[in-house]
């Protein structure tokens, strides 16, 4: 799994690559929590995310919570059939800003 | 009729036929299934002794077949062989393969014997080839003929070696044709063969053959409908299965899931089921499983014929379902599981064993 | 590409090489310049020091003289046409020419006389005079002639006799020689002194009862030890000049000999030797010489040519053959023989030369109580001239009066004595042949008939091939062996002979040129010729003498002996397969030797081992010998045809008519068998027809079948191509008509022409 970070200002574009599962998704919670201090806005773009489990959702989760405490915004972004799929099984897709 | 007792074959050191027992009776027709290297050629043709068997004993009508002073011609008089490569004989036309044996050996005279193979043929539907020689014929039609060949001895019982294994796809019915009806004549027949519908339809009863034994027997209807043991249920549905026994300990998910993936592959599998399976394997083992249970023996079969997947988890301890747990660790998992698996039974077995079966 | 090029390219300049140095030769003999020493600018080669020189200086004053220190050098300079000639001692390069005729030869003129000598220091006279005295004895003796030949006349180096020194010697002498003069003296293969001088040294010494120490050393070391006293005799082919004379002693001549002058062969002026003709028997080096096989020609010739290139025949006839077919260029046969070819074909053949003399005889096992007796008859003849009168009949042109004597009946012989078993080789005329009626004539019939009536014995003649005659002594299969059978020192250790019965000669037989005759081509005039060339063979070959009958006996012989080893070796064929197919290792072990060994065995050593050691004492028909032969060598084959043809047949065929109940036997003839031997059938066959073909060689076992019948036709006939042709054709009739029952049992298994058949016959 690769993350690349683009900031600019008060926004944060996420572009997340690969599987997001148990072995990866602790990486990429550090990675996010190393970026996040002083983002209003948190941009996570999922076009090249093929696959996330519940270890996964849990960093999603944590990330949109992190944004709420701060009055900011999360979006997710260009998710494929399969996440979709994921979200709406745990009901993650009423929670999360899906574009 | 036939009763074959802790029947014993060894071929290069290895027991083919390890304890095969079998009771047939008259007019009976058995079908013998099974996978490939099980020893069910070899059995059929320990019967006519074509193969000499290690250990055992065989009775046929009341006489052991494998004592030294039995006369195996005669006993081989009274059973029929059909092949999987017909074994038509060459050198003579098709009317004298038929005719031959009753001339030679049931002291038949010529005309007789010639007009009885005339009957035949037409029994079998070739009379018009009386004169034409087995290499001027198809595989389906000389396979007819050593049918008729068979029977021109008036035998009592016919053994059938995998017939219709050597033919095209077009000519297996109509031998299949022919053996059916010989089956409404009360002939005894014993086959073996791949032909699943056909066996079903047919017999009177399966044998299962594996493990070097009879392994599972049965009323043919029951058998296909119901079977019992597990083999014979893997081998009747097709499924294939894939066996791992896993330790919390040095459990690798990525190695695990790589073989998983490849296995499923072969299965014919599409990628969005292996994606899915791809997924409960994750959750249920690392959120569902482990953080409970350290050891366990997991079982993955696939059916290629129903693409259906099904997950057999076994492991000693408590009698209790993870899947009720109501830990919030595992709460997304659980979720997952259960909107992705069309079953998930639980079931405690004996000696504080679990066994958790979940079907996608 | 560029590599074929290349190719072509040096295989082009390679044959213009070949063409042009031809060429080149030609142009240098051909020119008909006439070679004369004296002609100013020639170039002369002498030894220095040596008297040749002398002579050179004094006799050509005109030429270029050029001088050598080696003789080897003098020798490879005349070789490589550097000089055109070297002078020096006749015998010394008559050995050189002998070894290298194909480039040396001496020419014919005497140069200058030589005096070969012995050297002695001035003081001892006395040795002198016995030194005289002893060469005077040699050279009556006829020692000095013996040694002349064995030394000075041969190509090959023979070995000085092991000549017995004095035991209690009186004196010793100190003899100086050179060693690097073959053939009177060199370092033979064990670096030891050997040659001409060296034993004449050693009689010497026996002759004079003294010890006898050689030493040797160059000339000029030679000469000033024997001035100074140092040696006391000089025997190294000492010429005799007048320089010397004054400061030594000179014995009498001991050698005949003069100078010489060695020339290219090219340069040889004489016409008669261009274009490689032959006309003595030094001419036959480097050529192809036809010889008969089991004769001594060979070895005789040897010892007066090297580098002959020998061609064998089984007879002569053969021989002669090659020889107007221009295949050798000439054969060696015994001069009646020779005579008799050429009084057969006037036009084409001729005698070149004779030379040696050749004694034969009848060949008797070791100590046979006939040696004496057979002897004294043949030497009574010879004393009261018979001998010389039957040699005359024989021999002469009147074909009349060639009729055997019955010497039986003149001598009321009953044969109370015995049966004379007497083996010859009839391939002489007029020694020994097949006659018109087919039986056994010749010179040597008449003597041998005389021999066994005088002896009151039945004569049993065996008619064999001429390599059989020693093994037909070795087996004990009979008495006698002969046939124009040169007495030689080999065959003598092994077998005793009778008393000579015929002195004869070798001689070289050779085609006459050719004169080529103009004719216009005719087609007509051709087939004209050939048809009646066709109908003159026909008659000779079948109608006269009623030969035809002679060609239906050998014919019934080869059918006999091929169909009952045909079925024999089938027979047997089958516990041979049993054997190979067993299953026991040791069983099959000797399956597999049996089969290996006979297959690996040419059949006629096979025939031969079993005729003349196998069943050697056993008095057995050579007919029954060969037909066990032929069928164990048959057997072999069919053995394995039928495993192949046997393994062949699918094992389903096997358990399909198991499972119908037939035991192994009925599944082995009925179903097995009749597959396999329809598989095996174009094999066997082939194999059959081979072995109709391979009863061609029975002649060496003494049997007369279709082969030998052509043989001895053509020995009558003189004639090749039409006996040979019509041989081949009778073979051929045979074969297609006896394999038709093959072709017939093929038809019986054919299960499609067999349905075809009955299919007809239905109809």
């Amino acid at each position: 799994m690769k993350v690349i970070f683009n900031r600019q200002d008060s926004t944060l574009t996420v572009v997340i690559s690969g599987n997001i599962d148990t072995v990866t998704a602790p990486e990429l919670d550090s990675q996010l929590q190393e970026n996040l201090t002083g983002i209003k806005d948190l941009i996570l773009d999922f076009t090249a995310v093929d696959y996330i489990s519940s270890a996964g959702l849990r960093v999603v989760l944590m990330a949109n919570q992190q944004m709420e405490d701060v009055d900011g915004n999360m979006t997710v972004e260009n998710v494929n059939e399969d996440v979709r799929d994921v979200f709406e099984m745990t009901g993650f897709d009423s929670l999360l800003n899906l574009k | 009729m036939i009763e074959v007792r802790n029947l014993k074959k060894i071929y290069n050191g290895n027991a083919v036929l390890k304890d095969v027992n079998a009771v047939i009776e008259k007019g009976e027709v058995i079908s013998i299934i099974g996978p490939s290297g099980t020893g069910k050629s070899t059995f059929l043709r320990c019967l006519n002794l074509l193969e000499q068997p290690d250990g055992g004993e065989i009775w046929i009508d009341g006489k052991n077949i494998l004592d030294a002073r039995t006369d195996i011609t005669a006993v081989r008089r009274k059973m029929g062989m059909v092949f999987q490569s017909f074994n038509l004989f060459g050198h003579l036309t098709v009317l004298e393969n038929i005719a031959m044996a009753p001339i030679s050996l049931l002291k038949k005279n010529r005309s007789e014997a010639e007009s009885q193979a005339m009957t035949l043929l037409k029994l079998v539907g070739l009379e018009g080839k009386a004169n034409a020689l087995p290499q001027e014929l198809s595989g389906g039609q000389q396979q007819r003929i050593a049918i008729a060949r068979a029977l021109a001895m008036e035998p009592e019982i016919i053994l059938f070696d995998e017939p219709t294994s050597a033919l095209d796809p077009t000519m297996v019915n109509e031998v299949l044709s022919v053996m059916r009806n010989l089956a409404k004549t009360g002939i005894t027949m014993i086959i073996v063969t791949h032909e699943m519908r056909f066996a079903r339809d047919v017999s009177t009863r399966i044998f299962y053959m594996d493990e070097g034994i009879v392994y599972e027997s049965g009323p043919a209807k029951e058998l296909f409908e119901n079977p019992a043991k597990p083999k014979t249920k893997a081998f009747l549905r097709r499924i294939d299965m894939l066996n791992f026994n896993l330790d919390r300990a040095d459990f690798d998910l990525y190695n695990f899931q790589s073989q998983v993936v490849a296995f499923a592959e072969k299965q014919m599998l599409d990628s969005k089921q292996i994606k899915a399976l791809y997924s409960v394997l994750e959750e249920l083992l690392v959120n569902v499983i482990f953080p409970e249970i350290s050891r366990i023996d997991l079982e993955i079969g696939i059916s290629e014929e129903t693409k259906t997947t099904e997950l057999c988890l076994q492991w000693q301890g408590n009698a209790e379902n993870p899947l009720d747990s109501d830990s919030v660790s595992g709460e997304l998992a659980r979720m997952i599981i259960k909107k992705r698996s069309k079953t998930m039974t639980f079931t405690p077995l004996a000696d504080n064993k679990n066994q958790l079966l979940i079907t996608l | 590409m560029k590599t074929q090029f290349q190719c072509i390219v040096l295989f082009l300049a390679l044959t213009a090489a070949l063409f042009s140095g031809c060429g080149k030769k030609s142009a240098e003999t051909g020119k008909g310049a006439k070679f004369d020493l004296s002609k100013p600018g020639m170039r002369i080669g002498v030894p220095e020091g040596a008297a040749a020189m002398t002579v050179g200086e004094k006799k050509y004053p005109k030429a270029k003289l050029v001088y050598f220190n080696s003789l080897g050098d003098g020798y490879l300079a005349v070789r490589s046409k550097k000089i055109d000639a070297f002078l020096f001692d006749r015998n010394s390069m008559m050995y050189v020419t002998l070894t290298d005729p194909g480039h040396l030869a001496l020419l014919d003129e005497k140069i200058a006389d030589e005096s070969i000598v012995i050297g002695m220091p001035k003081k001892h006279k006395k040795l002198c005079g016995e030194v005289n005295a002893f060469i005077k004895q040699y050279r009556e003796d006829g020692t000095y002639d013996a040694m002349f030949k064995r030394w000075c006349q041969s190509a090959a180096l023979p070995a000085v006799p092991d000549i017995p020194q004095p035991v209690k010697p009186t004196r010793k002498l100190i003899v100086g020689t050179e060693g690097l003069n073959p053939p009177m003296n060199f370092f033979d293969s064990q670096r030891k002194l050997s040659g001409f001088d060296i034993e004449f040294t050693r009689r010497l010494a026996l002759y004079l009862n003294a010890e006898i120490e050689l030493k040797n050393m160059t000339y000029p070391a030679l000469l000033s030890s024997l001035e100074t006293g140092k040696i006391d005799l000089l025997i190294a082919n000492l010429n005799a000049t007048t320089e010397r004379g004054e400061n030594v002693l000179f014995s009498d001549s001991y050698v005949d000999s003069s100078i010489a002058a060695l020339i290219h062969k090219d340069n040889c002026s004489s016409a008669k030797n261009t274009n490689g003709m032959i006309q003595k028997v030094t001419d036959l080096s480097g050529k192809q010489v036809g010889v008969f096989v089991g004769g001594n020609l060979n070895t005789l010739t040897n010892q007066f040519v090297s580098g002959v290139d020998y061609v064998y025949f089984n007879d002569n006839h053969s021989a002669v053959q090659a020889l107007i077919a221009n295949k050798v260029k000439a054969v060696l046969l015994d001069e009646p023989i020779a005579k008799n070819f050429v009084s057969r074909n006037p036009d084409t053949l001729k005698i070149a030369d004779i030379f040696v003399e050749d004694n034969y005889g009848f060949a008797l096992p070791k100590n046979s109580k006939l040696r004496d007796a057979a002897s004294a008859v043949v030497k009574k003849m010879h004393a009261t001239g018979e001998l010389a009168q039957l040699k005359t009949v024989w021999c002469g042109s009147d074909p009349t009066k060639k009729i055997l004597t019955d010497w039986a009946k003149k001598f009321g012989s009953t044969g109370k004595n015995g049966v004379l078993r007497a083996a010859l080789a009839p391939y002489s005329e007029p020694l020994c042949y097949i006659g018109s009626d087919g039986s056994q004539t010749g010179y040597e019939i008449d003597v041998l008939n005389r021999i066994a009536a005088e002896l009151d014995m039945k004569l049993d003649l065996i008619s064999i091939v001429g390599g059989a005659r020693m093994e037909m002594i070795a087996s004990g299969k009979a008495d006698l062996s002969g046939g124009s059978m040169s007495i030689t020192k080999e065959r003598m250790e092994k077998v005793d002979f009778v008393h000579p019965h015929y002195k004869g000669g070798v001689t070289i037989l050779v085609r006459k040129e050719q004169v080529s005759s103009a004719q216009t081509f005719s087609f007509q005039k051709f087939v004209k010729k050939a048809v009646a060339d066709l109908k003159t063979s026909f008659m000779r070959t079948f109608v006269r003498e009623s030969r035809w009958r002679l060609v239906l006996d050998g014919l019934l012989i080869t059918v006999a002996i091929t169909i009952a080893a045909t079925v024999s070796g089938t027979i047997l064929a089958f516990p041979v397969w049993f054997l190979r197919t067993a299953k026991n290792k040791f069983v099959q072990f000797c399956g597999k030797a049996f089969i290996y060994l006979l297959q690996g065995t040419p059949i006629l050593v096979l025939l031969m081992v079993l005729y003349y050691l196998v069943f050697a004492s056993m008095d057995i028909s050579a007919v029954l010998v060969a037909i066990i032969g032929f069928s164990l060598n048959f057997a072999a084959y069919a053995g394995e045809m039928l495993r192949t043809g046997i393994d062949s047949v699918p094992r389903g065929q096997r358990e399909a008519a198991l499972a119908l109940g037939f035991n192994r036997f009925q599944t082995f003839t009925k179903v097995v068998l009749p597959q396999a031997l329809r598989q095996i059938l174009p094999v066997y066959r082939g194999e059959f027809i081979n072995m109709l073909k391979s009863t061609s060689i029975v002649g060496y076992i003494a049997i007369q079948d279709l082969t030998k019948a052509s043989d001895i036709i053509r020995s009558r006939t003189y004639e090749a191509f039409f006996p040979l042709i019509a041989t081949a054709l009778i073979y051929f009739a045979t074969a297609w008509f006896l394999a038709g029952f093959l072709v017939w049992l093929d038809n019986r298994l054919d299960p499609a022409k067999r349905r075809s058949k009955k299919m007809e016959s239905e109809k």
